[in-house]
C-alpha cells in the first residue's frame, strides 16, 4: 500500500521545437504515516513531480500507481490530496465552509455530512469553525486563506497528501501553523512536501529526496542524506542554517585539536548548540 | 494537465517569414484577406492555396500547428458547406435527395468554394501570429497607426494596452490551467454533464481566475506607476524597428501578386 513512482520522466511539448524536459528517471515511494520531503532549486522539476504523483499529469515515461492502481482521467479520485503552491488562489465559494465542503461533496458525500467534515477539517488547521465558517474566503488574511485552502484538501480525507511549497510567503506564525498541520496530517496519511524551506520540515521528515535538473540527486533517510559528505555541495539548495553551521564547523575542524562534530548533523537548533558547546568545551 | 488549449501562438523558429518586419506582414495579411474575397473562381482559389502552402512551408511552422486554427472553425465550415449544398425545393438536377432537401452540383460547388475560402483565410491569417512575436506585432501596429496620432488618437496607449493584453493571455491561460487542475484534484468535474451542470462546473474556475486577474491588473498598474510610466510622452525605444529593403521588396511583391490574383481570377 503506497504511492509509487517508477522511473518517471516528463517532457513538456514533446515533439515540438520548444520541447523541454522537466523530469528524468525519478523513483519515489510514499507510504501511509510517513513524511517525505522533496528539496530542489527552482526549475528542478518539483511541481511536475507533484502533478505526476497526484495522477493529474500523465508522464511521458514511467508509471505512477497508488495502492497498486494506475491513475484515471481525474487522477486517483479521493486517494491523493494535492495542495498547490499558493492554494488560496483556488478559493471561490461565498463562505469558507462552502469552499472547504466542495471537495467532500464532489466525492458524493451528503450536504450535511460534507459540512460536518469541513468543520472538522477547519478545526484541524486551527481555524475555529464558529469564527470562520461564515466568512468570505476573500476576506481572510494570507495565512488564514492558506490554511482554509489546505483544509479544503484535507476534508477529502485522502490517505496520501501532497503539498507544494506550503510555507511560501507566510510569516513565522503562519509557517509554524503549517508545520503543525503537516505533523497532524502525517499521523494517518502519507505526506509528501515539496519545498525550498527545508528548515521547516527537516526535523520531522522520515525521508529526503533532493532533485536537481529533473533527476534525483540524493534520496534516502534524512539522517543519511544530510550526513552524505557530498550533499551540501548542492549549494543552489538553501540548506537550513542549522545544518550548514555544523558542516562548516566540521570543515574548519573547529575547535583546533577538538573532536569532530557528530554525524548526522543535528536538525534542531537547541541540539546543534548543545553539540557545539560540547565540542568547544572539549577543545579547551 | 493541460486543460485549456494552447492560445499563445508564436512559434519561435527562424525563417524568412519570421524575419520580415511586422508592419509589412500586417499589411500583407490584410491585402491577402481582401484578395481572397475578390477571387471568384476555383482557379483563383487554387492559386491562393499555392501561395498559402508556400508561405506555410517558408515559415517553418510545423503543419500541424499551422492548420490548428481550422479545427476551431470546423462547425462554421460544416454549416457553410451544408447551407450552400442543400436546397429546400426538389431541384431538377439534384444529385442526391434527402427528405425535403436536395443536393445539386452547383450548390455543392458553392459550398466547397466558400468553405475552402474560410480554410485559406484561417491558415493564411494565423501565419501572422505564428511568425510574429507579440511585442513585434504591437510595435508594427503602432507604427502603422502612427499617422492617426495627428487626429489625437492615443496610438501609443492603444498599442501598450494591446501588448499588455497579449502578454497576459499566456499568463491567464496558465493561471486558469492551474486552477482547473487544483479543482479537479478536489474532485470537481469541469465541463461535464448536461448543459446546466457544465456551465455551473466552471464557477469554481472562473471566480478565482477573475479575482486573480483583477488583482494582477491592479498590481501591474501600481508597478507601472512606480516605474514612472507616463504614457508616450518622452518615451524612447530600446530597439527602433524600421522596414528594411527586403521588407519593402516582400511587401511590394506580395501586394502585386495578391492584386493580380484578386483582380484577374
Amino acid at each position: 500500500m503506497a504511492l509509487r513512482l517508477t522511473d518517471v520522466g516528463h517532457v513538456y511539448g514533446e515533439g515540438t521545437p520548444w520541447a523541454s524536459r522537466a523530469l528524468e528517471g525519478v523513483d519515489l515511494e510514499l507510504e501511509r504515516g510517513e513524511l517525505a520531503l522533496v528539496l530542489g532549486p527552482t526549475g528542478s522539476g518539483k511541481s511536475t513531480l507533484m502533478l505526476a504523483a497526484a495522477g493529474l499529469l500523465d508522464p511521458t515515461e514511467g508509471t505512477v500507481a497508488c495502492d497498486g492502481r494506475p491513475a484515471g482521467k481525474d487522477g486517483f479520485g479521493g486517494l491523493v490530496g494535492l495542495v498547490f503552491q499558493d492554494p488560496e488562489a483556488q478559493l471561490f465559494a461565498e463562505t469558507v465552509l462552502e469552499d472547504v465542503a466542495f471537495g467532500p461533496r464532489n466525492l458524493g458525500v451528503s450536504d450535511e455530512e460534507a459540512r460536518e467534515v469541513a468543520r472538522d477539517a477547519l478545526s484541524r488547521v486551527g481555524l475555529d469553525p464558529g469564527l470562520y465558517e461564515q466568512r468570505s474566503p476573500f476576506a481572510l488574511s494570507g495565512g488564514e486563506a492558506r490554511r482554509a485552502a489546505i483544509a479544503g484538501v484535507m476534508a477529502m480525507g485522502a490517505p496520501y497528501l501532497l503539498l507544494d511549497e506550503p510555507t511560501a510567503g507566510l510569516d513565522a506564525d503562519g509557517r509554524s501553523r503549517v508545520r503543525s498541520i503537516v505533523a497532524e496530517a502525517r499521523k494517518d496519511s502519507g505526506v509528501l512536501v515539496v519545498t525550498h524551506d527545508a528548515e521547516a520540515f527537516l526535523g520531522q521528515a522520515d525521508r529526503l529526496v533532493v532533485l536537481e535538473g529533473g533527476s534525483v540527486l540524493r534520496a534516502g533517510d534524512v539522517a543519511d542524506v544530510v550526513s552524505d559528505s557530498e550533499t551540501p555541495g548542492t549549494d543552489r539548495l538553501a540548506w537550513p542554517d542549522v545544518v550548514r553551521v555544523q558542516w562548516l564547523a566540521r570543515a574548519h575542524a573547529l575547535p583546533p585539536g577538538g573532536s569532530e562534530l557528530e554525524l548526522p548533523p543535528a536538525l534542531d537548533v537547541a541540539e546543534a548548540a548543545a553539540r557545539l558547546a560540547r565540542v568547544v568545551g572539549a577543545g579547551r | 494537465m493541460r486543460v485549456v488549449g494552447d492560445i499563445g501562438q508564436y512559434v519561435p523558429v527562424d525563417s524568412p517569414l519570421h524575419r520580415t518586419d511586422a508592419a509589412a506582414k500586417i499589411v500583407l495579411t490584410a491585402v491577402f484577406a481582401v484578395s481572397l474575397f475578390a477571387v471568384q473562381s476555383f482557379v483563383g482559389l487554387a492559386v491562393q492555396t499555392m501561395i498559402v502552402a508556400i508561405a506555410v512551408a517558408m515559415s517553418r511552422v510545423p503543419a500541424r500547428i499551422a492548420f490548428r486554427g481550422v479545427r476551431t472553425v470546423a462547425v462554421i465550415l460544416l454549416f457553410t458547406l451544408l447551407l450552400h449544398a442543400l436546397e429546400w425545393k426538389s431541384a431538377e438536377a439534384a444529385l442526391v435527395r434527402i427528405g425535403p432537401f436536395s443536393v445539386t452540383a452547383d450548390g455543392l460547388a458553392d459550398g466547397v468554394f466558400f468553405s475552402w475560402r474560410i480554410v485559406l483565410l484561417v491558415v493564411g491569417t494565423s501565419l501572422l501570429a505564428l511568425t510574429t512575436a507579440p511585442v513585434q506585432l504591437t510595435d508594427g501596429l503602432e507604427r502603422l497607426l502612427r499617422p492617426l496620432a495627428v487626429l489625437r488618437v492615443p496610438v501609443h496607449d492603444l498599442a501598450m494596452m494591446l501588448s499588455i493584453a497579449l502578454r497576459f493571455i499566456p499568463a491567464t491561460v496558465s493561471e486558469a490551467d492551474k486552477v482547473i487542475t487544483a479543482q479537479v484534484a478536489r474532485g470537481a468535474r469541469i465541463g461535464r454533464g448536461g448543459p446546466v451542470a457544465r456551465v455551473r462546473s466552471y464557477v469554481p474556475v472562473l471566480v478565482p481566475v477573475f479575482v486573480g486577474l483583477f488583482r494582477r491588473a491592479d498590481e501591474l498598474a501600481i508597478a507601472l506607476d512606480a516605474r514612472c510610466y507616463r504614457g508616450a510622452v518622452g518615451r524612447t525605444r530600446y530597439r527602433e524597428r524600421r522596414m528594411g529593403v527586403s521588407d519593402w521588396v516582400a511587401l511590394a511583391a506580395g501586394v502585386a501578386v495578391f492584386a493580380v490574383v484578386g483582380i484577374l481570377l
